[in-house]
């Protein structure tokens, strides 16, 4: 990922609440402009269902392990605040674990190895000290908030395209199409489809700067 | 670094788009109309895929070349006679949109567009792609034609499954008289055109000639030299067809002798991999796509090699003149090396 991508923080500015979430859920959307976390997006988000369970996981892991980690003083080195924010998010993992397998005991074993990996997403490694820690608490949990609707969203919205297009079916309901993309459900298909979205969003993002200049 | 001097883009694609129509014809006289409207659909929705995409790039149109009609005539060749259109539109529309223009056109691409939308169609409709008429056969134009039409599974994926010699004789297997692709397996006229665009310099003879010696020795090799089933494997898969049209192609090709060379065995060595290890039904189209980010990745590496070489000759140079002695050896190599 392109450093200059990544967002400073916008703590010194009082943008308003509708600026707050435009940018977080779409201008630094953190899938298809930033690209934060794809690899479970492209592995597991298959199928509308696996996005749910990838979504809840994400959001609950991230969220609270982040929340926490806002509390460890800045003046800790980094190196050393990283392997604290790891540590938190494993403590949350377990919980969120036990949590997740007694609701929906499939989603575990559907995300894999990467439930574990999502501890260490690049949200809570990378960006917590770009965008997120550096701002005031309230900022900080709306950008926080809506940060992870807007990748939330985009997960379902390829789930569900994604199973569409390759087995035909939304959320295991036949629909009638006249043909089948059935390597979309393959890894590679989803880094195609997902560079698909990419586009268009930028393609959205240009057409909206053209029209308010 | 042995930088060769290439042709003009259009012109080596206008010795590919001669090179190809005549396979393109044998294949209609094959396989009847319907081969025929496969490649005139193939082509058409290429040209408009590529000036749509133009267009959306705010390009103009007199950016079109040559290479997209090269484009969508390999894929078609590539199809079996009975695969439905959409099939091919969607290659098409891949080849096209996905590995020429999503990399910022023809000169950045990393892929060979035709041997990646083989390979994304064939994952998407594999028993479409994959099943094949006899030929001679003339299927019908409309769908339901192609559902009376009985379909067999290509020549090369019954000799990668009985690992035997295979039915018919050595002319038909030279001309392409068995079940595969509609375009493919015309080795004795292929081996022409190799020779044809080698003398034109479309085609590099290096990396052909290396990846070919690599195939055929390493086939032999792996067959004990039954002749009969070495045929028939070089014969089918799109082995001879893949090595000029999809490997040799100019985007994906290093520049320099050295890699070319390097990029003609790295080549050989996965298509003969994919063929007897892992029994694939067109090898060459895997080992394209593996090979031809590395090819790109060689040049790179070639040429700070050979400066790593420069300098040191250089350093020779110094030191024997110093010594009072006359360094023409020395320079004569370093100059050969710096061309």
């Amino acid at each position: 990922m392109n450093s200059n991508n990544i967002p400073k923080s916008n703590n010194q500015k009082n943008d308003s609440l509708g600026s707050v979430i435009y940018n977080a859920m779409v201008r630094n959307n953190h899938i298809l402009v930033l690209g934060t976390a794809i690899a479970p997006v492209i592995v597991i988000a298959n199928t509308l269902k696996n996005a749910a369970y990838l979504a809840l996981t994400f959001s609950v892991i991230t969220f609270f392990t982040m929340l926490l980690s806002s509390f460890i003083p800045q003046r800790v080195v980094y190196t050393v605040r990283v392997i604290i924010y790891i540590a938190i998010g494993s403590l949350v993992y377990v919980p969120t674990a036990i949590i997740i397998s007694a609701l929906f005991p499939q989603a575990i074993q559907n995300m894999g190895i990467y439930f574990p990996l999502l501890i260490t997403n690049s949200f809570i490694i990378f960006h917590s000290d770009t965008m997120f820690l550096t701002e005031k608490k309230g900022r900080m949990i709306l950008d926080l908030i809506f940060g992870i609707i807007g990748y939330d969203i985009i997960v379902l919205l390829f789930g569900l395209v994604r199973e569409i297009f390759s087995t035909g079916e939304i959320n295991g309901n036949v629909i009638a199409l006249p043909m089948l993309f059935k390597a979309f459900y393959q890894p590679f298909g989803g880094f195609i489809l997902l560079g698909i979205f990419a586009a268009v969003l930028r393609g959205i993002l240009l057409l909206i700067k053209k029209i308010s200049n | 670094m042995n930088m060769i001097n290439t042709k003009s883009e259009n012109s080596i694609s206008a010795d590919m788009l001669i090179a190809l129509l005549v396979p393109a014809v044998i294949a209609v006289y094959y396989y009847g109309a319907r081969a025929a409207v496969i490649i005139v659909v193939s082509v058409i929705v290429c040209i408009f895929t590529d000036l749509i995409c133009f267009k959306l790039r705010g390009k103009s149109a007199s950016d079109f070349d040559v290479s997209t009609i090269v484009t969508g005539l390999t894929i078609s060749l590539m199809m079996s006679a009975a695969v439905p259109y959409y099939a091919v539109i969607t290659a098409d529309v891949f080849a096209i949109i996905i590995c020429k223009h999503a990399f910022g056109g023809r000169k950045n691409a990393i892929f060979n567009g035709a041997a990646a939308a083989f390979l994304f169609t064939s994952i998407c409709f594999p028993s479409e792609m994959l099943n094949y008429p006899r030929p001679s056969v003339h299927i019908g134009l409309s769908s339901d034609a192609v559902l009376n039409t009985a379909l067999f599974p290509s020549m090369s994926k019954s000799v990668a499954l009985s690992n035997d010699a295979v039915s018919g004789s050595f002319i038909d297997l030279l001309v392409g008289k068995f079940c595969g692709p509609m375009g493919t397996g015309f080795t004795i006229l292929f081996l022409i055109s190799a020779v044809f665009l080698m003398l034109r310099r479309s085609v590099s003879a290096i990396a052909f000639c290396s990846q070919f010696v690599v195939v055929v020795v390493g086939t032999l090799i792996y067959c004990k030299f039954n002749l009969s089933y070495a045929m028939a494997v070089l014969c089918s898969g799109m082995i001879i067809f893949g090595m000029i049209f999809l490997s040799c192609d100019y985007t994906t090709m290093p520049k320099t002798r050295s890699s070319r060379f390097i990029f003609g065995l790295l080549t050989g060595v996965l298509t003969l991999i994919f063929r007897f290890y892992a029994g694939a039904e067109n090898p060459i189209i895997y080992a394209i796509i593996i090979a031809a980010p590395i090819g790109i990745e060689l040049d790179k590496k070639m040429i700070s090699f050979s400066k790593i070489i420069s300098e040191y000759q250089a350093k020779k140079a110094s030191v024997v003149s110093k010594n009072g002695a006359t360094p023409n050896t020395d320079e004569s190599g370093l100059n050969n090396e710096q061309q």
